[in-house]
């Protein structure tokens, strides 16, 4: 290097260089760009730095926020197609009219009243006791379940506990971390190269991934202690707004214990144990108001509505 | 480079980062307050903050509205498609930008929608139709579902659930979702 007289020195030009450069580009918005996918650090949508888009790798919890209710929708069909691949549906017109206003209602009064593509109601011909719901809201309860209910309140309590976890996007809580991990990187991928083939291919296996985790997951060990107790008792909020008898769920539990058969795929193999879940209850209802018995009008359309599927 | 080179290239460099800066911060203050977008198929609008009032519009997935008022669990809204004010349930609503794509159903409905930008793919029905290629088994099972839930018996109007509750002698303790 020559020696050259300077009035500047050169290392003061590349500091202070730097320093402009850094102010250009730490203005908000200026070296970011939102990719749309939504979620991401804060609510207003993925802001992705672009010197790290070409490899982007953001946590999981980053990537999970970013699930839009579209995502999960579809994501939700994927999972009643398996379910009704499994289980034959039980097609009995006055059942399946009475369960899908029972369920609206309650739909309706709960924190999430409207989802992507609608809540629905549907029956299994199956003697397991059991009731599942695929992520977006379509929700299945099982002849068996019907039978274990004794009143309209009851049956609530059960379509109360599932749109619960519907609202509380409990499924989307199931998929693997790993899953996560790979949908952020995916996503961006896929953002930033517009329609190429091999992305589909990609997200197409994720997305078949994410349906096996939260199938196997609601099929053969439920939501998990945790969601299962939110549940429980988030359904009781939503009872309480409709004016339905919150304690008939503890005499559900009840009749759910004394139906459980050991070894058999339901609902006493997929939540936590009944005098638990009661415990749970009991807790939440605690100081409220004392039991009210069901009135003979709810008694009697629930028997009608029901004679033939609760029937062996 | 000599050092007058170094000077002018410092303060024309200083200059521009300058007013970037300034040009950044005054664009930051003109920002509106954010807007929302849709975030489910088929939001109703109502003229009050209860589901059991009326529709009076209903919007689709990722139409943008402007919050005007809060409430529990409500908002009072104005859309970006239509001239009516109305209430939504928050849960209906999201701050995340919700991009739709040319292969999205959606998409050409409206001008505004035309505006969003291509990416953000992720899961979408081109994604579900490689899917159900790939699992042919599920194919059955897919077809009544799109049966089932084409099917309106598996919906209920607003007037056959308040029928239902009054029939029930069930009562709105909260008029909808909080």
């Amino acid at each position: 290097m020559s020696k050259r007289n300077r009035t500047i020195p050169r290392w003061l030009v590349s500091a202070v260089l730097g320093v402009v450069v850094f102010i250009t580009f730490a203005q908000p918005g200026l070296s970011q760009f939102n990719i749309g996918i939504g979620g991401g650090s804060d609510d207003d949508g993925i802001n992705i730095d672009i010197f790290r888009a070409a490899k982007t790798v953001r946590s999981a919890s980053e990537a999970k926020q970013g699930f839009t209710y579209a995502q999960e929708h579809y994501l939700g069909r994927a999972i009643a197609a398996n379910i009704l691949s499994e289980y034959k549906l039980y097609e009995d017109p006055a059942a399946n009219r009475y369960v899908t206003l029972l369920g609206q209602t309650i739909a309706m009064h709960s924190d999430m009243p409207q989802t992507y593509g609608g809540y629905r109601f549907l029956i299994l011909d199956s003697d397991e006791v059991n009731a599942l719901a695929a992520p977006g809201g379509i929700i299945f309860i099982t002849r068996g379940m019907l039978r274990a209910c004794e009143n309209e309140d009851q049956l609530a309590a059960v379509l109360a506990h599932e749109v619960s976890h519907v609202q509380g996007r409990h499924g989307v809580e199931l998929i693997n971390d790993s899953r996560w991990k790979k949908f952020g990187t995916d996503a961006v991928f896929l953002a930033a190269s517009g329609f190429g083939g091999g992305d589909i291919a990609a997200a197409t296996e994720l997305f078949g991934d994410m349906v096996k985790d939260i199938t196997n997951e609601i099929l053969t060990k439920g939501y998990g202690k945790k969601l299962e107790s939110e549940a429980d008792t988030a359904s009781l909020s939503i009872l309480q707004r409709i004016g339905y008898e919150p304690h008939e769920s503890v005499a559900l539990m009840q009749n759910m214990e004394q139906r459980f058969e050991r070894g058999r795929k339901d609902f006493g193999s997929t939540h936590p144990k009944p005098k638990d879940r009661i415990k749970t209850i009991d807790k939440a209802l605690k100081g409220g108001p004392d039991a009210q018995a069901v009135p003979p009008v709810r008694e009697s359309r629930f028997g009608t509505a029901l004679s033939a599927a609760k029937s062996q | 480079m000599s050092p007058r080179t170094d000077i002018k290239v410092l303060i024309a460099l200083a200059g521009l980062g300058l007013a970037v800066s300034v040009f950044a911060e005054e664009a930051d203050k003109k920002k509106e307050p954010p807007k929302l977008n849709v975030q489910v198929n088929n939001a109703s609008v109502r003229e009050s903050p209860s589901f059991l009032s009326q529709v009076s519009a209903t919007l689709n997935y990722g139409d943008k509205v402007g919050v005007l008022e809060e409430t529990e669990g409500w908002q009072k809204v104005q859309p970006e498609s239509t001239s009516i004010t109305g209430w939504m349930h928050a849960s209906a609503l999201t701050k995340k930008e919700i991009n739709l794509q040319a292969g999205d159903t959606d998409a050409n409905v409206k001008a505004s929608q035309q505006e969003l930008t291509a990416g953000g793919r992720g899961f979408d029905e081109a994604i579900e139709r490689e899917f159900r290629k790939g699992h042919e088994e599920l194919e059955p099972a897919y077809r009544q579902l799109d049966r089932l839930l084409a099917d309106p018996n598996g919906q209920a109007s607003l007037s056959e659930i308040v029928r239902f509750m009054r029939e029930g002698e069930l009562m709105s303790r909260a008029g909808g979702g909080q």
